[in-house]
Formats: structure tokens, C-alpha cells, sequence
């Protein structure tokens, strides 16, 4: 379909109702393969249960504002994005804006550039829905992350707290200001 | 009526989308030759990928009031994809509320996010509602070409 295309083998591919359970299993899979060594397993099982159920996915799906991508290598889903705009957005700090929801690739691709895909396509999805900023959530522990989004011109605008099972964490608030890049 | 919900159609809606396409087949008099089944919508809209076509409907809470239709044309001269609009229809109940306007907002809004470059449909000679319906919101009759078919 269109809006496809290809980086060094990675293809981008907008996915539809029929691959919610390859999203379940990527979803499910990169977020703990990210963030299971730092937090406690009862909370890490009760977050993979619900925010990935099958249902909930199909919800977000049905959603106009939201947008989800694999990033895909010979077949195998190795990454995915998730975009929302409008309404869907997790926070309404910022007008005219996309949220980067999720953007998570498989812990044995890292370091291949399968990110850098994955964010152009935000930055091309932000281009022609002619939003001003991009913005996003990221653990502050989450050095790497942050690390990528400094190097692309984010910069941290507010702190919101999120919850996994019972604990609460800070999230930096980061955005790119796409009329104004400095 | 006020919450009307404009969203992407799922397999689980099939049932309810050819209920609609059946009611527009009777209003556009091709109900003769109307070959669909609920089953063909399951299995050409949601279980291929990519799907024979894409549809959004309007929902109030448990009831599909409107349908849109539409297929992605990948190759165009100008090198981005437009969209065919196959099939907008709101359920008789339901005219009088917007639903059709907002169906093609939304139909818009993922042109927008496909980087298509326009958004195409037919209308009858006779529905002159629809017309009305289409340029009130901006839309122009293509008066630079005709439409031909081969019937086989």
C-alpha cells in the first residue's frame, strides 16, 4: 500500500485489523524486553495484560486519530510506532500537536537504525497533517531514549506521571517544535 | 444523537456495514445485481491484507447510522496516492445530523495522513441531494472527463 518504503531491508508498514495479534505480540514483547529489568514483576504482568488486550488494541485501531506502523524485516515484525493526534493524545498540554506514543524495536535490532525509520515516519505523518510539534513521553531512566530524542532537536517541556500496576513514574515531557527547529 | 463516533469499521461490524450497503443498493436501484453477503465483507474488508477495501462508519453507542467505502489508487501521475470513494451512506433514521459531513472529515483526515493527493467519487445523474450534499462541502463535478467502462 502506499506510504510504504524501504531503509536497508526495513520496511514501514501501516498495519490493518487483521494483524492486532502481531501488535499484541510485538507491544507485549518490547516493552518488557525495555523496562522489565527495572521494575517489579507483578506490575510488569498487570500492564502487559491490559494495556496490550486484544480489546484494547482493537479500540485504539478503530481510532482516526491514532496511527500504528511495523517496521517489518523479511517478513518479521521487528518494531512498531504508535501516532496520535487530536483527542487521542495522552496529554493536551500542546495545540496542533502529535503525540509519538509508542516507538519500540526489538532489543536484537537495536543499534540498526530500525528507530531512525520509524521517526522519520512520525516526522513525515506531522509534515502532512501540518501539526507544529511532535511530542512525547520517555521514562527518565529511559537514558537511551532520551538520548536519541536530544540528538533529533527535542527538548524536555514538563514532567507527567505514569503508572505501572501501583507504582508511579516520571515521565519527561519532550517536543519538537517543527516551525521553529533550532 | 450527540455522540455520534466517526471511526475505522472492524470485522465485528461486518454484519451492520452490508446491512447499510444493502439499503444503498435499493436507493441507487442495483439491488438486481447486489451480489454481497455479510460473509464477503468479513472476508474481503478484514481478514486480507491489505484488505479489498477500507470503510469508516459512524456509531451511536451500539448502532452503525452511516457507512464510507473506499479504496487507495497507490499510482498516480503525480507520484501520490489518491482515494476512490465507493460508498457513503447514512441510515434514514440518522439523515439530518451531520453524519454523512462527518464521514468525509474523517474520510479527509486519512487522505491527509496517506499523503493523498485527492479524493474521487461518482454520484447519480439523479441524486441531486447528494450534489448539493457534495458541493456545500467543497467538492466540484469533474467536468474534464467522462467515465467509461468495458462490461465482460
Amino acid at each position: 500500500m502506499n506510504g510504504n518504503y524501504n531503509v536497508m531491508n526495513i520496511i514501514l508498514k501501516k498495519i490493518t485489523e487483521n494483524e492486532i495479534q502481531k501488535l499484541q505480540q510485538i507491544g507485549r514483547k518490547t516493552f518488557s524486553e525495555t523496562f522489565a529489568k527495572d521494575n517489579a514483576q507483578e506490575s510488569m504482568v498487570k500492564y502487559l495484560e491490559e494495556s496490550f488486550s486484544t480489546e484494547k488494541l482493537r479500540t485504539e485501531f478503530q481510532e482516526l486519530n491514532s496511527e500504528f506502523y511495523f517496521a517489518q524485516q523479511d517478513h518479521e515484525v521487528i518494531g512498531y510506532l504508535k501516532l496520535n493526534m487530536g483527542s487521542s493524545q495522552t496529554e493536551d498540554k500542546l495545540d496542533n500537536a502529535l503525540e509519538i506514543e509508542r516507538i519500540y524495536v526489538l532489543k536484537e535490532f537495536h543499534g540498526k537504525k530500525v528507530g531512525q525509520v520509524l521517526y522519520q515516519k512520525a516526522l513525515e505523518i506531522a509534515a502532512q497533517c501540518q501539526v507544529q510539534y511532535i511530542w512525547l513521553g520517555v521514562w527518565e531512566k529511559n537514558d537511551r531514549a532520551i538520548a536519541f530524542y536530544k540528538k533529533n532537536g527535542f527538548k524536555e517541556f514538563d514532567k507527567h506521571i505514569f503508572r505501572l500496576g501501583e507504582e508511579e513514574q516520571t515521565d519527561i515531557m519532550m517536543k519538537l517544535d517543527l516551525r521553529n527547529p533550532i | 444523537m450527540k455522540n455520534i463516533i466517526i471511526r475505522r469499521a472492524t470485522e465485528s461490524d461486518s454484519e451492520k456495514i452490508w446491512i447499510l450497503m444493502e439499503q444503498l443498493a435499493i436507493f441507487e436501484n442495483y439491488i438486481d445485481s447486489f451480489a454481497i453477503t455479510p460473509e464477503i465483507v468479513k472476508s474481503s474488508g478484514f481478514r486480507k491484507t491489505p484488505p479489498d477495501f477500507y470503510c469508516l462508519v459512524a456509531e451511536d453507542q451500539d448502532i452503525i447510522a452511516g457507512m464510507l467505502v473506499y479504496y487507495f489508487l497507490p499510482y498516480t501521475a503525480g507520484n501520490r496516492p489518491a482515494i476512490y470513494m465507493k460508498e457513503l451512506y447514512v441510515d434514514e433514521n440518522y439523515r439530518g445530523h451531520k453524519i454523512g459531513e462527518q464521514l468525509m472529515n474523517g474520510l479527509k483526515y486519512e487522505a491527509e495522513k496517506n499523503n493523498c493527493k485527492q479524493i474521487k467519487w461518482t454520484v447519480a445523474p439523479w441524486n441531486k441531494a447528494g450534489q448539493k450534499f457534495y458541493e456545500r462541502l467543497g467538492a466540484e463535478e469533474n467536468k474534464d472527463w467522462l467515465n467509461y467502462e468495458w462490461k465482460l
